[in-house]
């Protein structure tokens, strides 16, 4: 089957595939990247559960993080107070309320409820648009999200679109990534009317607001505008999404279900090249976008890279320091890659999930060294302590994700989710930042002092010792 | 009923939050993926610090319950996930703390603790389904779950000194304030040689819970507390001190401190001792800001916005002492019914019996009427920022969310905690936008908090 056939949109069904269906992808793995690599080659990569695990986020979690930075959007969360705990989280302020389910609702639907929260939010925060997710309580009893949504739109006169996150259908949280995505094209994006001349779509989902406007003034340098979606969009702005004359991945994984989604549904073509990550990488992300643009954009490329040089220059008190990348597969490869090309050296990956979509990158990998460990599993801090222990990391490179675990190792942490990393500006906010964490652990090396709350035994445990082959 | 930016969580973070707060307790989740992240996330933000969901996992072991679980039921996947935390974590206790999917599609969670315990392992259980009510209500009762469970496991030990009261009612995770509000607590309490049981934060462990029925006395903080002392008295008949809120301020500290000494029957003298030194205490620190306070005026027609725990005693100690004119209290965390009348009597207590109490969740309800009433100064989260400013008042971050300073000690409890709060009162007065005197009086200066503007402030440093 190929990668176009496995991300086929089904815009008709009621929601998204997971991402195990759609992308193949796994979330568990403990093992070399040689291994791996051979397994990607042949058939499907095998599904493998956890007998023990921890808590991480799902798919309502990952979709809540994602619409609410829609400006001028409102999020009704549909199920138990707590479910909508992640809105007083980090993110952009959108009016938001939760239906509250109690007890007697669980069991006899809450349908009154959701009605009476939508009126609520509309009359008291004016919302242009509003989301309704589903949560674990309302998938297993079913309530029919759609019947409310559609009623409540034409009595307040706007979009209501149902978002059918359920919290235990996969593995994955970011198939809520697609989840949002396919809500949004099914019930909020107008059918196409014309491109506009040189507009393109740069299809942002877990990236920081910051790196996504250094990428979008990149591409304005090359002569080319662009809008973000869905991450960063407005209300209004959803209906430019559809006219424009090209869509571009930010992190081709995460950007997928909605470039395939704009390119098959509403005409709109897709580019997905990897992601703009480390001079190479970004130049080639530009000259990608260029080409489909019809722009020489050789010139900003050479003017952008040439400033480059002193930030790779600093690192090299540094060289060979080793580095463990622990981020969604594209990225991972991508800033493992970063990671080589400023003299630093890499200790392990670990990926939340991984598909045969990056069969060839884990080939580049295990190309370079068979035996380097790639970890899959999100939130799993146990085996990732578990592996850093035995690794001599120096670095850990994350994006958004806890660092007490690797700090208690003594191990310093570089979070993407404030050290931006796209484009050329993020290599040089990257060195700088490995800079001073190679420079000055302290605050790890304090950390390092405190008690480990894993047992002995299963430190001295193989990193696998969980995970094993699922039984359907 | 539905809520706007809903505040008070739900019973399974309420939980799972008090067992966090207690070392060497391993949770175990029996739960879909995400419902200690959403708990966790929210812990974190109402105390103002960063909560990203995907940093949020807290290390939680959870049975992570997938379709299959759903459709077929998830009893021995908790099974396999009881036997191997017990390999993977280290700890004095585990307890099965069970979400909404388990709730509804009837895992039988018991007969897998029973298991689990004729292995020997030290596990316990509590049901704690988000539907069944708030992270309030998840706290009490998941802390009477303990005390009901944890004697069969580890009987009170007898070796050592008993504490002489358990605190009850400061609620982790919700008043983000809770591990420096029981140290205050605590501190005042040792002011008149009270040694109390915290049971929670920095320090405390298994044992602490494990010696909780030998205590004298139960104190009640805030109606959350009240299912917890409850128990201990019909089990113990342990004497219940029911204050019902965190005492801010010298005043309330003694009434605490009174309250116990009955309770303990301790001597007289050591009562007034105590009380006196609170109010030295209170005095003194005050006394530095006496000027500040007349000067700036500052008297306001304030709003109280907070938990029952604690907008009760922040306005008591507002009316009290420092002679605010505390016009509204909204108390933000649906108390039962019949804890309601206590908590408005205190208030008016102090007050007056003008001052309006309300009992109101929903953060538009509470911004409309902030609007509405105009108050100078309000006390309340973050949530009421738009509320306060709208009408021009100064906002006093005095309960979760806060969003202007993050929580990690800090506290607004006690006499130590009272001080802090006009630190905070005067801050918050100063940070107020300046209102420029028309054109025709700009040679006049108007009385104001503010002692010089930013300009005349930026060049002073600079020269």
């Amino acid at each position: 089957m190929g990668s176009e056939d496995r991300a086929t949109p089904a815009i008709q069904h009621r929601t998204a595939a997971t991402r195990e269906k759609r992308a193949g992808a796994i979330a568990a793995y403990a093992g070399t990247a040689g291994r791996l690599a051979l397994e990607a080659a042949g058939s499907a990569l095998a599904p493998r559960v956890r007998t023990f695990a921890q808590d991480a986020t799902n798919d309502l979690q990952r979709a809540l993080e994602l619409l609410r930075t829609i400006e001028g959007l409102g999020i009704v969360v549909h199920g138990p107070a707590g479910c909508a705990g992640t809105l007083h989280g980090d993110g952009p302020a959108a009016p938001w309320a939760v239906t509250g389910l109690d007890q007697r609702d669980s069991i006899m639907g809450g349908d009154g409820r959701l009605r009476e929260a939508i009126r609520r939010l509309h009359a008291q925060r004016g919302p242009r648009a509003i989301v309704v997710l589903g949560t674990p309580v309302v998938a297993i009893n079913g309530d029919e999200l759609q019947t409310v949504t559609d009623e409540l739109s034409e009595e307040l006169g706007i979009p209501i679109a149902p978002i059918l996150t359920d919290g235990f259908r996969s593995r994955i949280g970011a198939t809520g990534h697609d989840v949002a995505v396919h809500g949004l094209l099914k019930h909020l994006l107008p059918q196409r009317q014309a491109a506009a001349a040189s507009r393109v779509n740069l299809l942002a989902v877990a990236e920081g607001a910051e790196e996504v406007q250094g990428l979008r003034r990149l591409l304005l340098e090359a002569g080319i505008e662009s809008r973000t979606f869905p991450r960063g969009a407005s209300v209004e702005g959803l209906r430019e999404i559809v006219n424009a004359v090209l869509s571009v991945s930010v992190d081709p994984d995460e950007s997928e279900y909605a470039g395939q989604a704009l390119r098959q549904l509403r005409g709109v073509p897709y580019l997905s090249p990897p992601a703009p990550i480390g001079a190479a990488g970004t130049a080639a992300w530009l000259a990608a976008v260029g080409e489909a643009m019809g722009l020489d954009v050789s010139e900003v490329a050479a003017r952008q890279g040439a400033r480059l040089a002193g930030a790779v220059a600093r690192l090299a008190p540094h060289a060979g320091a080793r580095v463990f990348v622990s981020l969604p597969a594209a990225q991972a490869f991508a800033v493992a890659g970063l990671v080589r090309e400023l003299g630093l050296s890499v200790a392990g990956i670990g990926v939340p999930s991984i598909g045969p979509a990056h069969a060839g990158a884990l080939r580049a990998v295990a190309a370079a060294d068979p035996g380097i460990p790639v970890l899959v599993g999100e939130g799993q801090a146990f085996e990732e302590v578990n592996l850093l222990r035995t690794l001599g990391a120096e670095l850990l490179v994350s994006r958004g994700t806890a660092p007490l675990h690797a700090l208690r190792l003594g191990v310093p942490v570089l979070d993407l989710a404030s050290v931006p990393v796209l484009g050329f500006d993020g290599l040089e906010g990257f060195a700088e930042a490995a800079r001073r964490r190679l420079a000055n652990p302290a605050l790890a090396r304090f950390f390092a002092g405190g008690r480990e709350p894993y047992l002995p035994g299963w430190l001295s445990k193989s990193t696998h010792w969980f995970i094993k082959h699922e039984v359907k | 009923m539905a809520a706007l930016d809903d505040r008070n969580g739900c019973a399974l973070h309420g939980a799972l939050a008090l067992l966090d707060a207690v070392e060497g307790i391993v949770p175990i989740l029996h739960a879909s993926a995400g419902c200690g992240v959403a708990g966790n996330v929210a812990t974190a933000a109402l105390a103002g610090l960063s909560a990203s969901p995907l940093a949020a996992g807290g290390e939680t072991s959870s049975t992570v319950l997938h379709e299959k679980q759903v459709v077929f039921g998830g009893t021995s996947r908790l099974r396999e996930q009881i036997k191997n935390t017990v390999k993977v974590h280290a700890g004095d206790l585990y307890v099965v703390a069970s979400g909404c999917v388990p709730e509804v599609v009837g895992d039988d969670v018991p007969a897998m603790v029973k298991e689990a315990r004729e292995q020997r392992f030290p596990v316990l259980s509590l049901a704690a389904p988000g539907f069944k009510g708030s992270a309030w209500s998840g706290y009490a009762l998941a802390a009477r779950a303990l005390l009901d469970q944890l004697p069969a496991l580890l009987p009170p030990t007898a070796a050592g000194p008993a504490p002489d009261v358990n605190l009850f009612g400061i609620v982790p995770g919700r008043d983000p304030g809770w591990d420096g509000d029981l140290l205050e607590i605590e501190a005042l309490l040792a002011e008149a040689g009270v040694r109390a049981n915290r049971l929670l934060g920095w320090g405390q462990g298994v044992e602490a819970w494990r010696e909780a029925p030998r205590a004298r006395a139960s104190v009640v903080l805030s109606p959350w507390g009240a299912p917890a002392a409850a128990l201990l008295a019909e089990r113990h008949g342990t004497p219940i001190v029911d204050l019902g809120f965190v005492p801010v301020g010298s005043r309330d500290a003694g009434l605490l401190v009174e309250r116990v000494a009955a309770a303990l029957a301790l001597p007289q003298g050591t009562l007034d001792a105590a009380r006196a030194r609170l109010d030295g205490r209170l005095r003194h620190f005050l006394g530095k800001a006496a000027a500040t306070l007349l000067l700036a005026d500052v008297q306001k027609r304030t709003a109280v916005v907070g938990p029952s725990a604690t907008a009760v005693g922040q306005a008591r100690f507002l009316a009290g002492t420092l002679g605010q004119l505390v016009e509204r209290v909204v108390i933000t965390d649906e108390p039962a019914a019949d804890r309601r009348a206590a908590l408005a009597a205190a208030v008016r207590e102090e007050a007056g019996a003008g001052v309006e109490v309300l009992f109101q969740a929903c953060r538009g309800e509470i911004e409309a009427l902030l609007r509405r009433s105009g108050p100078e100064l309000v006390l309340g989260s973050a949530l009421e920022r738009a509320g306060a400013q709208g009408g021009g008042a100064a906002l006093v971050e005095g309960a979760g969310p806060v969003r202007r300073s993050p929580i990690l000690r800090r506290s607004l409890a006690g006499v130590d905690g009272a001080i802090r709060l006009v630190e905070e009162i005067i801050a918050s007065l100063r940070a107020l936008p300046v209102v420029e005197p028309p054109v025709e009086r700009a040679g006049h200066e108007a009385p104001s908090l503010h002692p010089c503007n930013p300009v005349q402030a930026t060049q002073n440093r600079g020269g």
